[in-house]
C-alpha cells in the first residue's frame, strides 16, 4: 500500500511541472514585466527593476505559505474534483490575460469557478461532466473552505511581501502637480498538494479525510495555483496601505472559511461563503481606493527636501539603505530643494556622497558611501519631479 | 603661489613614499610644475623610487644650513621636461638636523616656482612629523585597511587638525585588496571613512606591479593602462579640482551558483 501512495506522490509531482499553468505564467509574469518596464521607461526614462524582477517574485514567495497550505488541505483532506480545477484553470488564465494582479485573487478566481461549476451542476451540462471522472462530484462545503483558506493565504503573503520593490509612478494633480504613486503588482505562484476524487487510493483512516471524499476512493494531484494582489497607493507609505488591505484580506478569508464550515450543517451556507468572498474583497478593494484618494498626497513636493519615491535595484541608494517616503535635504552639506540641485551637489564629490536624511520616524540620520565610475548618476533615486526639472537639467541651467 | 601638501600617515609602510612619488608624477603629467621634498632624513628613499639616487649632489639639510643654493640640491626628472624636481634627504644626517621654521622656510620659497610642493612626510609623530608639516598648507592621510594603520591614521588626523595653517586632511586609502574586504576581513572604504570623520581623496587597489616600478625607479602612475596608476591620476585630477569617481575595484568572476543565487535575490 506504501508503494502504492508512494507512486501517486511522485507521479503528482511530475504533473506539477507539466501543468500548463506553469509555464503559461513564466510568459504572463514576462509581460507584466514588460507593461512594467515600459510604463516605468515612459515616466522616468529609466527601469527600476529588470524584466525577470516579476517572475522571480511568481516563483519564489509563495513556495513556504503554498506548501502550509497545501498541509492543511490535506490535513482536513479537502478534495476539489477535476472539473472544478479546470474551471479555476480557465477563469485564472483568463484573468492573467488582462495583466491586473488584483483580478487574480482567490476570492474572485475560486468564487466565480464556484459560481460557474454550480450553474452547470443545475444546468445539467452533460458534455462537459462527463469528461471528468467522478463526473462533477463537488463536496460545496469542501469547497468553501478550500476558498477561506486561500484568501488567508493570499493576504499573509501579500502582508510578507506584496509591499517590497513596488513600482513608482507620476500622475498629475487637478492642480497640475506631480504627485507620487507605489504600484503594487504582484502574483504568486503557491504549490497546492490536493486531493481529487478519483480511482485511486482510500483512506483506511476513520476521521480522515474530515470532508466526504465523493465516491470514496481519491488521488493526489500537485497543482500550481496563481494568486495575485494588486494595489495602488499615493496617500500612505506602500507597507502601511498595502499591510492594512492584506490583514483585512486575511479577516475576510478567516469570514469565508468559518461559513464553509458551517456550511457542513447547512449547505446553504457555502453560497453565502462564496458572495462573501466575491463581494467582500470587491468592497475592501473599492474602500482602500477610496480612503487613499481621501488621504493627502504623501509622495508630493516638500519644502525640506526630496522625497525617495523609487529606488533602483544594485545601485547606490539601494547600499545606502535609502527607503521610498524618505526625504533628502542635504548633499555634500549642501541644501537641495529639486532634482537639478541634488545633481549639482552630487558633482561636489563624485568620489564620496554624504547625505543628511529625514527617515521614516522623521529623524535626521546622516549616510554616506564611496561613489565608483560607471554608477547610477543620482545613485540611483527616483524623485518626485516636474516635468520643467528635466529640461531645466538638460539645459544646464 | 603655488600650494604645499605634506603626505602622511603615522604608521609605516603604508605608502606615503610611493603616494608622493606617484601623486607627484601624475600632477607633472597632467601639466603642473611639481616639487617633492624628501623630509625623511637619515632614512631617504623617494630618491630611488623616483630612478633620481644616482644624480643627488646636494640635499635639504645643505640647503637649510646654507652650504649650497636651493636650485643646486634640486634634482630635475629629466622623463617631465621641466616639470618635475625632487629635493632629497640627507642620509648621514638626523631628523635633529634641520627645524621645523627652517623646513618652512624652504617650502615657502619653492612655493614661488612651483605649483604643487609634494612633502613626503616620515613616520611616527615625533620631529620628524612636526618639521614635515611645518610648511604644509594641506595634508593627505595615507592609510592602508588594516586596523593598525587606521588607529594611527586617525591619531595623525587628530593632531593635523590641531594645526592652524593647514585644510582639514583627505585621506588616501592604499593597498585594497578587494577579496578580503569583500569578505570582511579588512575594513571596507566606508567604515574606514566613517571611522576617519574625514573626506575621501582616493583609493588605490593593491598591485604588484607597483613594487616593481618602484624598484625600476620608475613610479607606476607613468604607465597609462595600469590600474593603480589610473587611480593616482584620479588623485591628482581630484587635487587639481576635478570631479571624478573612484575607480571599481577589480571584481572576482562570479561562478555559476552565485550568478544563480543572486537571479533569485540571495546576497551571498
Amino acid at each position: 500500500m506504501s508503494v502504492q501512495w508512494g507512486i501517486e506522490l511522485l507521479k503528482s509531482a511530475g504533473l506539477f511541472f507539466l501543468h500548463p499553468l506553469f509555464w503559461f505564467f513564466i510568459i504572463i509574469t514576462l509581460a507584466f514585466g514588460y507593461v512594467r518596464i515600459k510604463r516605468e521607461r515612459k515616466t522616468f526614462h529609466t527601469r527600476i527593476a529588470d524584466i525577470y524582477d516579476d517572475l522571480k517574485f511568481t516563483y519564489t514567495k509563495g513556495l513556504i505559505p503554498g506548501l502550509l497550505l497545501s498541509v492543511i488541505l490535506g490535513g482536513l483532506g479537502i478534495s476539489i474534483p477535476l472539473g472544478l480545477l479546470a474551471i479555476i484553470a480557465v477563469i485564472t488564465a483568463a484573468a492573467a490575460f488582462t495583466l491586473r494582479a488584483n483580478w487574480m485573487s482567490a476570492a474572485y478566481i475560486v468564487s466565480v469557478s464556484m459560481l460557474i461549476g454550480f450553474g452547470l451542476q443545475i444546468y445539467q451540462a452533460e458534455p462537459f461532466l462527463e469528461r471528468f471522472p467522478q463526473g462533477f462530484a463537488v463536496v460545496w462545503p469542501a469547497v468553501a473552505v478550500f476558498l477561506g483558506l486561500l484568501i488567508i493565504t493570499e493576504g499573509a503573503v501579500a502582508y510578507r511581501s506584496a509591499h517590497v520593490r513596488t513600482s513608482p509612478a507620476l500622475v498629475v494633480s487637478s492642480r497640475g502637480l506631480p504627485i507620487g504613486q507605489q504600484l503594487a503588482n504582484r502574483v504568486w505562484l503557491l504549490p497546492l498538494f490536493l486531493l481529487v476524487p478519483g480511482n485511486g487510493l482510500e483512506s483506511h483512516l476513520s476521521w480522515w479525510p474530515v470532508f466526504t471524499v465523493p465516491g470514496g476512493s481519491f488521488h493526489f494531484l500537485w497543482i500550481p495555483y496563481f494568486v495575485g494582489f494588486g494595489q495602488r497607493v499615493q496617500g500612505s507609505l506602500p507597507e502601511t496601505s498595502i499591510r492594512i488591505t492584506a490583514k483585512r484580506v486575511c479577516i475576510l478569508g478567516l469570514a469565508v472559511a468559518v461559513l464553509g464550515a458551517a456550511s457542513l450543517l447547512w449547505t446553504p451556507l457555502a453560497g453565502a461563503a462564496v458572495c462573501t468572498a466575491l463581494l467582500g474583497r470587491i468592497f475592501l478593494s473599492i474602500k482602500q481606493r477610496v480612503n487613499d484618494n481621501a488621504a493627502p498626497f504623501y509622495f508630493s513636493k516638500r519644502d525640506q527636501g526630496l522625497m525617495v519615491l523609487g529606488i533602483i535595484p544594485n545601485t547606490p541608494a539601494e547600499d545606502l539603505e535609502l527607503k521610498i517616503g524618505e526625504i533628502i535635504t542635504k548633499v555634500n552639506g549642501i541644501p537641495v530643494k529639486n532634482v537639478s540641485d541634488f545633481y549639482e551637489a552630487l558633482q561636489h564629490n563624485r568620489a564620496y556622497v554624504k547625505l543628511e536624511i529625514i527617515g521614516l520616524n522623521g529623524e535626521i540620520r546622516f549616510d554616506q558611501r564611496a561613489s565608483y565610475e560607471g554608477e547610477h548618476h543620482e545613485l540611483g533615486i527616483l524623485f518626485v519631479k516636474d516635468d520643467r526639472e528635466d529640461e531645466a537639467v538638460a539645459s544646464g541651467s | 603661489m603655488g600650494e604645499a601638501i605634506v603626505i602622511t600617515s603615522g604608521k609605516g609602510g603604508v605608502g606615503k613614499t610611493t603616494t608622493s612619488a606617484n601623486l607627484g608624477t601624475a600632477l607633472a603629467i597632467l601639466g603642473k610644475r611639481v616639487c617633492l621634498v624628501d623630509t625623511d632624513i637619515g632614512l631617504r628613499n623617494l630618491d630611488v623610487v623616483m630612478g633620481l639616487e644616482n644624480r643627488i649632489i646636494y640635499d635639504l639639510v645643505d640647503v637649510v644650513e646654507g652650504r649650497c643654493k636651493m636650485h643646486q640640491a634640486l634634482v630635475k626628472d629629466k622623463r617631465f621636461d621641466d616639470l618635475l624636481y625632487l629635493m632629497p634627504a640627507a642620509q648621514t644626517s638626523d631628523k635633529t638636523a634641520v627645524a621645523p621654521e627652517q623646513i618652512k622656510n624652504m617650502v615657502q620659497e619653492l612655493k614661488q616656482e612651483f605649483d604643487y610642493v609634494i612633502i613626503d612626510c616620515p613616520a611616527g609623530i615625533e620631529q620628524g612629523y612636526k618639521n614635515a608639516v611645518s610648511g604644509a598648507d594641506k595634508a593627505i592621510v595615507v592609510t592602508t585597511p588594516e586596523i593598525s594603520a587606521v588607529r594611527d591614521a586617525d591619531r595623525i588626523i587628530g593632531l593635523l587638525e590641531q594645526e592652524e595653517n593647514i585644510e582639514p586632511p583627505r585621506l588616501v586609502v592604499n593597498r585594497i585588496r578587494n577579496h578580503l574586504m569583500k569578505n570582511g576581513d579588512t575594513m571596507d572604504i566606508d567604515e574606514i571613512v566613517q571611522h576617519l570623520s574625514i573626506d575621501l581623496l582616493g583609493i588605490v587597489a593593491d598591485d604588484d606591479e607597483v613594487i616593481k616600478a618602484s624598484n625600476h625607479g620608475e613610479p607606476i602612475a607613468m604607465d597609462p593602462k595600469n590600474r593603480a596608476s589610473i587611480a593616482y591620476r584620479n588623485i591628482a585630477r581630484r587635487i587639481l579640482g576635478e570631479s571624478v569617481p573612484l575607480q571599481v575595484l577589480e571584481e572576482q568572476n562570479k561562478g555559476m551558483m552565485a550568478k544563480i543565487k543572486s537571479f533569485f535575490g540571495v546576497r551571498s
